[in-house]
């Protein structure tokens, strides 16, 4: 594959964490936002290995992602069908289950598009989209922030302590699984691209939690989505309302990010399967709404969610450096 | 018979007329001079007849008797010198094709061999202002039909040998000339390699505009914008080739196919850089709005009426509540068949006889328009819209055909889903354009890969002191 450039592999991952935020379930407080931002720290000292890395990726890494990359975009596929009862959607039963396969069925429509087009148009519209959407939340954040109650700083309670917020903080980063495959076809310096990519993702996350702990405050803990609820709450205009904007910003993020997904596991699969190539980003989205059916119900929260994302992010890469050392890769460049 | 010429004179006529089944626009001028019998072929119409009187017959007729025919047409070639042009005919092939460019080709008795001369007179429309790329302070010609004309404005322009036209010969049937124009020292080898190979390919039987060679030089893909563009205008195309670019020019075509094509050269005009750049800046910006408004206004004010009201303040809400409550249709039924009308109105405009344009000027402006809106039919203020809508697309005509499609696709996603339906199409739409790509330059460059450098010329249009410096080719774009 030609290189992707640093700023559509930050794109790409922003994305997906920025739609992760968007369907952040449960409540919100101060220490959310300090252990998220610790969690990014972390999560960039994790990171420092893939720098290191050479070459691409063996075949026992590639079995690895690909699984990796369908149990992630089944659990994007649940978390954008939980959230989508949110949103209105101009359907008779928009909030039932018809409603809500509707949504699901023309975003994974789309899904297969994305993945039939390969990774670098993904990549390529990520970038344009991602600044789209970054100037939408923008707005968003500002208009939140025009008469801001900052006494809900205090009264903004998310029952968790640091620990806690930082495992969630990892549970929500599934899209750091592509940084591990993606990373050795980025031009320019790793090093230099991973603090920049982490550097936009503290931003994000800190003004995104932060806005939505001043808009909900209190009743972040009772509502379904606080991220959402405070893109309702939180209008410039006193004559009118801007909530669609922000269905907009989350229908193109659901579809990237889970497009994305399944592009890079069409990536893999096409690669493992030369042959399969034509059909690997539909296989890839059949997979994903498998994986998603199995994963329902599953708590994406979890200690388990975390550790398969440190796994993808560290474990493999530090197993690979290990076995480079021993010198038993046997590497096959994607 | 291998296709070659033979000695004799009358066989060699017999050949041609029964090769061409008598075709009467051959001519053949026999005659005798250096007493050897002769023939004058040419094709009628495809020569100047003063040209050959003045040029042609008067000096042949007077040739001193000589011993023999090659004697006769050593002293034609080496000493008459009747035209710039005289190329030797050994083959049927290359006789038929040098007629039909408007040569006429001597041959002689006991003369396995013909001499061309280069008296090509066919009427052709001359230089004209280009009628689909207007421009207020550049130039005003636009290309010819003519390929040789069409050569000589580049030519004119570009006083360089670097810069390089090449010949070549495609379509079985038709022979028609194609000119693959470059700056030998700008252009990507492998560009031009890949273009060279991908011309090769061309197995039609006739090319008769740009738009039967462009399949071969774009990608396979389904894209929905061109990654390949056109220009009628001779000075758009030198500042393409100085850039690097390749130009293919097709003879009887007053067009030229430029390659590599981006997203963002369809909103710049050459007018751009003859304006200060604070105004062509902002010519640029009302393009880019112009643009996003021809696709996306219909189909945003129909989601909104129908789904998303919350959007509207309440004043406008009412006015719009007051209008569409007398209209009998739906708002996406409305703005569909409008813009439907407006496609007919368009297509009779442009196929129909001139004389008849003032009729449908009336029956579209005053009777479909004012009747449609004064009987109900159709609300004020979606008139409004769609003739917005098209107005804007206006600014950008290269690209109207995408435009137009895309549309009518965002009008009906914006009509059944709302903002959901548009925002998903413009997902898969922003996918597509991103995957346009050919021989490796991103269509979507310099946005998306994001090339600082090519921001002076996108998002804004910098000084010219600044682009001399920056000396930009195309090859900075290539992944």
């Amino acid at each position: 594959m030609n290189k992707l450039t640093g700023r559509q592999l930050s794109a790409m991952l922003l994305i997906s964490d920025a739609f992760a935020l968007f369907c952040f379930r449960g409540g919100m407080s101060l220490t959310t936002a300090a252990g998220l931002s610790a969690g990014i720290l972390l999560q960039f000292i994790f990171a420092l290995p893939l720098a290191l890395r050479r070459g691409g990726l063996s075949s026992g890494e590639q079995g690895f992602y690909a699984i990796y990359y369908i149990i992630w975009g089944g659990m994007l596929f649940n978390m954008q069908w939980d959230t989508s009862g949110e949103l209105y959607i101009p359907y008779e039963s928009s909030g039932g289950m018809w409603g809500k396969l509707l949504i699901s069925g023309l975003i994974g429509l789309v899904c297969i598009y994305i993945s039939s087009v390969g990774i670098k148009a993904a990549a390529r519209a990520s970038l344009i989209a991602a600044a789209a959407g970054g100037v939408c939340i923008a707005i968003v954040v500002f208009s939140a922030l025009r008469s801001p109650d900052w006494g809900e700083l205090q009264r903004a309670e998310s029952g968790r302590n640091a620990c806690s917020e930082i495992q969630r903080g990892f549970a929500m980063s599934g899209g750091l699984g592509g940084l591990a495959v993606l990373l050795p076809d980025v031009k320019g310096k790793k090093l230099h691209n991973i603090t920049g990519y982490f550097a936009a993702k503290l931003v994000l996350t800190a003004s995104v939690v932060i806005t939505t702990v001043l808009v909900t405050g209190g009743i972040s803990d009772i509502t379904g989505f606080p991220a959402v609820r405070a893109a309702q709450l939180s209008q410039p205009f006193p004559s009118q309302r801007i909530d669609s904007l922000f269905m907009i910003v989350f229908t193109v993020y659901a579809v990237f990010s889970i497009g994305i997904q399944a592009a890079s596991a069409a990536y893999i699969i096409g690669d493992v399967f030369p042959a399969a190539e034509n059909y690997a980003g539909a296989v890839s989205i059949v997979l994903m709404t498998g994986a998603a059916f199995m994963l329902s119900g599953v708590p994406l929260y979890s200690f388990w969610t975390a550790a398969l994302v440190i796994t993808a992010l560290f474990g493999v890469p530090v197993i690979r450096g290990i076995c480079d050392k021993i010198g038993i890769t046997e590497v096959k460049d994607c | 018979m291998k296709g070659e010429l033979i000695s004799g004179l009358e066989k060699n006529i017999e050949e041609i007329n029964r090769r061409t089944g008598g075709s009467s626009d051959i001519l053949v001028n026999r005659f005798v001079t250096g007493g050897i019998h002769c023939a004058l072929l040419c094709c009628e119409g495809m020569v100047s007849t003063s040209v050959i009187a003045e040029l042609i017959f008067e000096p042949l007729t007077s040739i001193p008797k000589k011993k023999d025919a090659h004697q006769l047409f050593h002293y034609i070639s080496e000493e008459l010198l009747l035209s710039t042009d005289r190329p030797e005919v050994t083959d049927y092939d290359t006789l038929f094709s040098l007629l039909y460019s408007g040569f006429a080709v001597l041959i002689a008795d006991d003369m396995p061999l013909g001499l061309g001369f280069g008296v090509q007179g066919y009427a052709s429309r001359g230089i004209q202002e280009p009628s689909g790329e207007g421009n207020v302070m550049g130039a005003h010609e636009g290309f010819s039909e003519v390929l040789n004309t069409s050569m000589s404005q580049l030519r004119r322009r570009l006083k360089t040998p670097e810069l390089v036209m090449e010949m070549m010969k495609k379509g079985d049937k038709s022979n028609t000339e194609l000119c693959l124009c470059y700056m030998k020292d700008r252009v990507p080898k492998e560009l031009l390699r890949r273009i060279r190979s991908s011309l090769n390919s061309i197995k039609l039987e006739t090319i008769l505009t740009t738009g039967y060679i462009r399949p071969f030089v774009e990608s396979r893909r389904f894209e929905l914008f061109s990654s390949t563009g056109t220009t009628e205008r001779p000075d758009v195309l030198c500042s393409k080739l100085i850039e690097g670019r390749v130009g293919i020019l097709v003879d009887g075509v007053p067009f030229a196919v430029v390659i590599p094509r981006l997203f963002c050269e369809s909103f710049q005009t050459l007018d751009d850089y003859a304006y200060k750049p604070y105004y062509a800046t902002f010519m640029r910006w009302i393009k880019y709005m112009a643009f996003l408004t021809a696709v996306l206004l219909p189909a945003v004010y129909t989601a909104i009426v129908m789904h998303h009201p919350e959007l509207l303040n309440s004043t406008l809400l009412m006015i719009l509540v007051e209008s569409e409550k007398e209209a009998p249709l739906s708002i996406l039924t409305e703005a569909a068949g409008v813009l439907l009308m407006y496609e007919i109105i368009r297509e009779a405009g442009i196929r129909l006889p001139k004389p008849m344009g003032g009729a449908v000027s009336i029956v579209s402006g005053l009777i479909i328009g004012d009747a449609a809106v004064k009987s109900g039919l159709i609300s004020t203020p979606l008139l409004t819209i769609t003739a917005l809508a098209i107005m804007s697309g206006l600014c950008v005509p290269e690209l109207n055909p995408p435009v137009t499609i895309l549309r009518f696709a965002f009008l009906a996603a914006g009509g059944i889903l709302g903002l959901f339906g548009i925002s998903l199409l413009a997902c898969a739409v922003l996918v597509n354009i991103c995957a346009t790509e050919d021989y490796g330059f991103p269509y979507t460059a310099p946005l998306s890969p994001f090339i600082s450098s090519g921001m002076s010329d996108t998002a804004v249009r910098s000084s010219m002191k600044d682009m001399q410096e920056r000396g930009f080719t195309v090859e900075e774009y290539h992944e």
